[in-house]
């Protein structure tokens, strides 16, 4: 699980870090962002999970 | 080691699931869902293409996608391997492209790299990363390289025509002026899907 955290969280940062966070969708909110951004890079970070 | 399995059944299905959830109570949010699984898909499997190639030529020994399936205990496996591929890799990253605002070319292609670093890093330090994926040598760099700068590069572009579409639609030719070219503006996915 910590693999898990540790590959997916760096990507999200990163991500952010490249361009400012976006206005919400439709009012939803940054959170909403976020988590369809964690959810999108999940099924990559799990592969690599897997590897270590 | 996280076994593929354990945490595709303890981790993503309740993902999946809360993401569902969100999808039925937001339209717009649904709509760039769908509008991302398209292109993710389609970025996929031009990516596939190059991929291909490099089978074909004899310069990778298999195919590493069956793997994933059997990581996952699913059979077949290379039916499994490659919805994972093409829904969870290429679909799931499109979606996270999508929901951080990026659009164009150039933002798909440095995205694609980026996504292709972490692969590097996992095959180059992970215990298993080469036996359960493939070898890293300079001949699947470059296929590696090579496919997630297609990938970004279609990401991107397919991105970027949808949100302009999406925009001439919406908004009077002067309004839309302001926004620039595609991948310009980091605004441009609130308009679309407002």
């Amino acid at each position: 699980m910590a693999n898990v955290a540790g590959l997916t969280f760096p990507q999200l940062t990163a991500g952010f870090a490249v361009r400012r966070a976006p206005r919400s969708i439709e009012g939803s909110g940054v959170m909403t962002r976020l988590w369809l951004t964690a959810g999108g890079v999940l099924p990559v970070s799990l592969i690599s999970a897997a590897a270590f | 080691m996280a076994a593929l399995r354990e945490t595709a059944t303890h981790l993503l299905a309740p993902v999946m699931t809360i993401t569902l959830l969100v999808m039925l109570r937001n339209r717009a949010v649904r709509r760039m869902i769908v509008v991302a699984l398209g292109i993710g898909i389609v970025a996929t499997a031009l990516y596939d293409v190059f991929r291909f190639g490099f089978l074909a030529l004899g310069l990778m020994p298999d195919d590493p996608i069956p793997h994933i399936g059997q990581a996952l205990d699913l059979h077949p496996a290379w039916v499994f391997g490659y919805v994972w591929r093409y829904v969870g890799n290429g679909g799931g990253l499109a979606i996270a492209f999508m929901a951080l605002g990026f659009s164009g070319v150039r933002a798909g292609i440095l995205y694609g790299l980026f996504v292709c670093s972490g692969l590097v890093v996992t095959l180059a330090f992970s215990p298993l990363g080469q036996a359960m994926l493939f070898e890293l040598n300079l001949t699947t760099a470059v296929m590696a390289i090579g496919g997630h700068a297609i990938y970004g590069l279609v990401l991107g572009s397919l991105t970027g025509r949808v949100v302009s579409r999406t925009l001439s639609t919406y908004l009077p030719a002067d309004d839309l002026a302001a926004f620039g070219s595609p991948g310009s503006e980091p605004t441009h996915i609130e308009v679309c899907l407002t």
